[in-house]
């Protein structure tokens, strides 16, 4: 998720001034990548400020899952249609178009990751899962066809 | 005859969305936060129409050989078995709805209960 929010702010720098890079940070291990993840972000707000641009925030997310009226990826075997499947660089996209201008939340003792609200109030939390990698859930978003529970999964 | 009622959005016989709602199972635990929804604001359903409607769902998990599970948080595993509800089906719908009743019959969140498959208790992610 730090990875995601980083890059969308990169690019978004990078839409108004192409030449522009994060200054690298030498990291070790997964504590080590989400804190240069975060420096990366920092740096690409500053420099949104400096060129007097707000951080990108995409619509609600109905407009991310469900491009085109079309729910994103597919939808598992024979499923409710709630659950779909995406493939890595989608799942990577979603992330990027969720995480600007979301911040994370508490998130109930078993959960085995993280939420995140969104600027309209919207949450979506990120979590470990058994079987795809990493899952999106939808945890509070009352829209009829993005309902609390829709899943987006790692194929 | 009365109908049986259908899916609001999708117009799926709700016994057949029954179905569908368990057939995540192989992939992925299905969780009270996304049963309850999908009778309220899928099929209209309060009162005892919803308890039914939840009754009917977990009935149906446990057919498929799920079992209730909280997530494991830091423990390092997926899901732990939560055996406090009961070991036959029955006792574990009827133990599951009066202590969802008695808390309010909330939309429920993901920090409660889902009902997974026994494998997904054994498996450990760190």
């Amino acid at each position: 998720m730090s990875a995601a929010r980083a890059r969308a702010l990169v690019r978004e720098v990078q839409r108004h001034d192409p030449n522009w890079r994060p200054t690298p940070s030498l990291y070790e291990g997964v504590e080590g990548e989400i804190l240069a993840n975060e420096s990366a972000a920092v740096q690409a707000t500053a420099r949104l400020r400096e060129l007097s641009r707000a951080e990108p925030v995409r619509g609600p997310m109905e407009e991310i899952l469900m491009p085109n009226g079309q729910h994103v990826g597919m939808r598992y075997r024979n499923t409710d249609g709630r659950t779909r499947t995406v493939t890595l660089s989608e799942f990577n996209n979603l992330l990027e178009a969720l995480a600007p201008g979301s911040q994370i939340v508490q998130s109930p003792v078993g959960y085995r990751g993280f939420w995140y609200r969104r600027p309209d109030g919207s949450i979506f939390g990120v979590r470990r899962s058994e079987a795809h990698g990493i899952t999106i859930d939808v945890i509070r978003y009352d829209h009829l066809d993005i309902p609390n529970g829709y899943k987006v999964h790692q194929q | 005859m009365t109908e049986e009622p259908r899916h609001l959005r999708y117009g799926r016989p709700m016994s057949e969305w029954i179905k569908l709602v368990a057939n995540e199972l192989p992939i992925d635990a299905v969780g009270l936060w996304q049963i309850v929804p999908g009778g309220r604001r899928g099929f209209g359903l309060e009162g005892d129409a919803l308890t039914d409607y939840v009754r009917r769902c977990i009935a149906e998990l446990l057919s498929r050989g799920a079992v209730p599970v909280v997530g494991g948080g830091e423990t390092g595993y997926y899901w732990i078995a939560q055996t406090q509800y009961g070991s036959q089906p029955d006792e574990i719908v009827e133990n599951v709805v009066r202590e969802w009743l008695a808390n309010g019959a909330t939309d429920e969140d993901p920090g409660g209960l889902w009902f997974a498959l026994p494998r997904m208790c054994e498996t450990r992610w760190k």
